[in-house]
């Protein structure tokens, strides 16, 4: 490596500028931090360029896609759709993730955060130098650094990435819609995409090695969606592991093991969504003084600091849940932490997840399963969309709300969510179980008519004994 | 107990900043939350607290 001669001094240096990297660098500078962000990319990081938002924007198109294809009891023909995916592709590109990107640029600017492109590396535990693009680079003594660097999809070593086997930027990206489309990995993010895909007219074929799909979230909550996944014509495979895969005329040949027996299929694309790893290796973090845990990750307190403590690490880089509103959140802890504040600690209660799938999955909290095997006896609650108006007026009755409260306290612990806008309703409860709320609470709380957010009072009512709906 | 479960994240905050243990202090609010006041309550009554 060249080190140049230069030397800048700066008081908060952020590394990465994704959900979690951004949001430090703009919090450091409203608390009046002089402020460098570092990023070898692009500015938001997977999130806004390759994670969340595009996929959203894909998912978007496959459902409104699928609605003309779809018949619909109400009587509106639709007829012959056509599709041009060129222009889909290019509004996720242009009006929706470069907007995003573009606002987060002059956010930190308007914020006075420098922005330096290039790849940064620890020199010691006070400087990293960081190399752009092109030419020598530049070394930065930093005072305070926040560490967002963010994480990567894990490789399959039978299946390397490149045209043919795809990772999820690669999957976001296509030009043309496969007819024949496999997806390794069952979890969220390869769930939404399948079925993004799949309203977009692919045939998808998913293989899971674990015996269900969407493995995080209990088997009812998954139901709708596996209702949902037989009428979009996918093909999903449990138990399957994906072994190798050759190239040749007809397509790509994929391998896998079911049932101690090798089967075959063929796909136009194959994608692999098996998880994701930190990137913790690519910044000389040996220099750094700090030590990784057997997973890659950097061991923080509850002010994301490091065993240096003029070192703060955020997001996927660290333990919990791989979500960006993770790594937001933290971030503005690490800029809080390094302005003195005292009081600032990451100490939420719980954080809610989502799947983008069709019907929609979010929960946030306890089941009541994982509540008793704490110990907490509970109360549990469900309320059906197919007996709430807004729901029955939109043609989505699929899912239910489920509530979960402590018995002794009443204290709402946590909620499971399928069914329309179940992403958005989250929000709710997420709110009341951080603030230590109890059914009454809701129940006593006036939520507008006709409107989804009603099932939440009407599951509190259930919970309280006075179901009025259902 | 866990902290989390006795006060709102704004208490958790305020208490934190004035350095106070919020296991020692007696919930006024609703459900037997700890509320700020409560929180100062304590530190008035014991200033060797902070």
């Amino acid at each position: 490596m060249v080190v140049g001669g230069f030397t800048n001094e700066v008081d908060t240096i952020v590394i990465g500028a994704g959900p979690g990297g951004y949001v430090a660098a703009i919090r450091a500078a409203q608390l009046g931090q002089k402020v460098v962000i570092v990023e070898k990319d692009q500015v938001g990081g997977v999130c806004l360029n390759v994670g969340c938002i595009p996929s959203k924007a894909l998912i978007h198109v496959g459902r409104e896609y699928a609605k003309t294809q779809a018949e619909n009891p109400f009587g509106l023909k639709i007829g012959q759709a056509e599709l041009d995916f060129a222009k889909a592709q290019a509004w996720k590109d242009n009006n929706v993730v470069k907007k995003l990107t573009t606002g987060v640029s002059s956010l930190l600017k308007k914020n006075k955060v420098q922005i330096i492109s290039g790849e940064a590396h620890f020199v010691s535990p006070n400087k990293v130098h960081v190399t752009p693009k092109d030419g020598l680079g530049e070394d930065y003594h930093f005072k305070n650094i926040i560490l967002a660097l963010g994480s990567r999809p894990i490789e399959l070593k039978a299946f390397p990435f490149g045209e043919d086997i795809l990772d999820s930027t690669g999957l976001l990206n296509l030009k043309e819609i496969p007819k024949e489309l496999a997806i390794i990995g069952g979890g969220y993010v390869g769930m939404e995409l399948a079925m993004a895909y799949a309203s977009l007219g692919s045939h998808v074929t998913v293989l899971e090695g674990l015996d269900r799909v969407l493995n995080n979230f209990d088997a009812n909550l998954v139901k709708p969606v596996l209702a949902e996944a037989e009428s979009l014509n996918m093909t999903i495979i449990t138990k399957a592991m994906a072994s190798r895969y050759e190239k040749s005329d007809d397509g790509l040949h994929l391998f896998y093991k079911l049932n101690d027996k090798e089967e075959e299929l063929v796909a136009d694309k194959i994608a692999v969504m098996v998880g994701r790893k930190p990137n913790t290796d690519g910044i000389s973090i040996e220099l750094s003084g700090l030590d990784l845990d057997e997973r890659g990750l950097i061991p923080v307190d509850e002010q994301m600091r490091t065993s240096q403590s003029h070192i703060y690490a955020i997001g996927d880089i660290v333990k919990g849940p791989a979500l960006a509103h993770k790594a937001s959140y933290e971030g503005k802890v690490a800029a809080a932490a390094i302005s003195g504040d005292k009081g600032v600690a990451n100490d939420y209660l719980v954080i809610p997840t989502v799947a983008f799938t069709h019907p929609e999955v979010a929960t946030v909290g306890m089941t009541q399963k994982e509540a008793q095997e704490q110990g907490i006896e509970t109360k549990v609650a469900t309320f059906r969309f197919a007996s709430n108006g807004r729901a029955l007026s939109m043609d989505e009755t699929d899912g239910f709300v489920r509530l979960v409260s402590e018995k002794s306290s009443s204290r709402l612990i946590g909620a499971q969510l399928v069914g329309p806008e179940a992403s958005e309703l989250i929000g709710e409860i997420t709110l009341a179980i951080e603030n230590l709320m109890t059914a009454e609470d809701i129940t006593l709380t006036i939520h507008n008519h006709p409107s989804l957010a009603e099932t939440l009072m009407d599951a509190s009512e259930i919970l309280l004994g006075q179901g009025i709906h259902q | 107990s866990d902290i989390r479960t006795l006060a709102v994240p704004r208490v958790r905050h305020y208490a934190r900043e004035k350095g106070v243990d919020l296991h020692l202090v007696t919930g006024t609010g609703n459900h037997g939350k700890i509320t700020i006041e409560d929180v100062d309550q304590f530190l008035s009554a014991d200033p060797t607290t902070q």
